[in-house]
């Protein structure tokens, strides 16, 4: 390691510059060190993930040997799900590449370029720093209020949610006092009584249970309501996120087209990344013990909230999903995975017991590779992800 | 259970596991110890939704408990458990409470069955 990449080892840099040659860049590291502390040089490809991963810094300096090289760096950091946040992208190339660099900025595959060979202009590269910080600066901080906005009006729908849950809880009670209260009255003489009893059976009883219905029914369509609404705002939530992610990210595979050799990485590996969502734990050791002893690695996650979160930060080759799961099911959590940029195609198998073929061809819509009846057999569960590998593939 | 008559239902059919999981019996027994564990656990709490009469508690649970049931080949609960399910349902509380009560006992067979 040389004495610049020493130099600059913050821990939680906001800056991060990404080259092959540290010796080459110093005078340019020197220039960026100055304007912020929170700087580091990276090399190797681990420390970049591992950095990125920890960090999430705001603006990425690519320095590579050459332009492409810089572009299939930056896009193999897209792919792997690592720059799903707000950022800056900014390119370092030589004179002789400067046309490369301005085009690859036009077409939006880095926010801006910067000349650093065989002279640099000081003051240009931090004024770039300077406006890239501002931006992603002002970007974190939309992001945190839209996620403090959200996060309370999802608190309120469940508070709501609970006290609708409550409100027909002591309705039910107060209903159910009333009717005991009916049927220990009587009257002072036995017509009276058998008066009172007649007009409870044809009056009074018929009258409370029919409220007892329609308040059960106003109920449950309120909490069902509420439901909708909680869910509605998570989607909108997934796809204001989504929407938010810089351009480059999006460009950068478009431009530099070659997909197919993602897919191909995936299958010509024996193993691959699966994710089981299940709720019930034991189904899901006993799955992702069939899994891992096939040598997967698996992700095992209780509810499809979790997933969707793991899934915005990491890549899986693809998913195991129970239908039935609470808060949040199976077809709900599929609508909101296919929200999410890099999981438009991913495979996605569903364990299911339920017999309601509707409802399995209404989540099937949102494209499953396979459907496995539960409890089903190794062999059975070892055929989807072969047959999930040959999705990939095509 | 799909095409089986409910006489030919098993408190525990060994081939289930098998089929899922592979032979080794220390990996077979110790699925059969969790679900008993959860078993327990979820009768419990489908015996307090019962006095609160919320049945579609009640068929959530019993669904969960299904997942179980059925992956250590525990048929005859897996059964009960399907038909708590349409009972809580059809908010049918006297059903509810005869399968409840069949669960309880077909519990109690699995951890025999286990045990020996």
């Amino acid at each position: 390691m040389s004495h610049n990449e020493i130099e600059h080892v913050e821990r939680h840099p906001k800056i991060i510059l990404i080259c092959d040659n540290v010796e080459e860049l110093s005078g340019v590291s020197d220039v960026i060190s100055s304007q912020i502390t929170a700087f580091r040089v990276l090399t190797k490809m681990h420390d970049i993930k591992d950095v990125i991963i920890d960090s999430s810094p705001h603006v990425l300096i690519l320095a590579m040997p050459s332009v492409s090289t810089s572009i299939e760096l930056y896009k193999t950091l897209v792919q792997q799900g690592l720059l799903d946040y707000p950022h800056e992208n900014i390119l370092l190339c030589e004179n002789k590449e400067s046309g490369v660099g301005f085009r690859c900025c036009m077409k939006h595959i880095f926010c801006d370029y910067f000349v650093y060979k065989p002279m640099y202009e000081n003051y240009r590269l931090r004024m770039i720093l300077h406006n890239a910080l501002l931006r992603c600066e002002n970007a974190h901080d939309t992001t945190q209020i839209r996620e403090e906005h959200f996060g309370k009006i999802d608190e309120s729908l469940k508070h709501l949610i609970d006290d609708a849950s409550a409100y027909h809880l002591d309705a039910q009670h107060t209903l159910s006092t009333a009717r005991k209260n009916i049927e220990q009255a009587k009257g002072v003489n036995d017509i009276q009584t058998s008066l009172m009893n007649e007009l409870k059976a044809q009056h009074i009883n018929p009258l409370l249970d029919q409220l007892e219905k329609k308040l059960a029914m106003s109920i449950e369509e309120l909490t069902n309501n509420l439901k909708n609404k909680q869910l509605s705002l998570a989607e909108l939530s997934a796809l204001l996120i989504e929407k938010s992610l810089p351009e480059t990210n999006q460009k950068v595979t478009e431009q530099h087209n070659d997909i197919g050799r993602q897919a191909n990485t995936a299958l010509d590996k024996q193993y691959i990344k699966i994710m089981v969502i299940e709720d019930n734990e034991i189904y899901r050791e006993m799955i992702s013990r069939i899994l891992v002893n096939a040598g997967h690695d698996v992700d095992a996650v209780s509810s499809g909230l979790v997933a969707i979160k793991k899934l915005k930060k990491q890549k899986y080759n693809m998913i195991f999903m129970d239908l039935f799961m609470p808060k949040l099911d199976g077809y709900n959590t599929t609508r909101n995975i296919r929200n999410i940029n890099h999981c438009k195609d991913l495979p996605i198998v569903a364990l299911t017991s339920n017999k309601n073929k509707d409802l399995i061809r209404k989540w099937a819509a949102l494209g499953l590779t396979a459907y496995i009846a539960k409890p089903s057999t190794k062999q059975s569960i070892l055929k989807a992800v072969e047959k999930a590998k040959r999705a990939i593939a095509s | 259970m799909h095409n089986k008559e409910l006489s030919d239902l098993k408190t525990i059919n060994q081939q289930v596991m098998i089929d899922l999981i592979g032979e080794d019996q220390a990996e077979i027994a110790h699925f059969q110890q969790q679900f008993l564990l959860q078993a327990k656990t979820s009768l419990q709490h489908i015996a307090q939704l019962y006095r609160q009469e919320q049945f579609n508690k009640i068929k959530d649970e019993a669904h969960f408990l299904k997942t179980s049931a059925k992956a250590i080949g525990a048929e005859l609960c897996a059964y009960h458990l399907q038909t708590l399910e349409h009972a809580s349902l059809a908010q049918d509380k006297i059903k509810c409470k005869h399968h409840i009560q069949n669960l309880s006992n077909e519990l109690k067979q699995v951890y025999l069955s286990a045990s020996g």
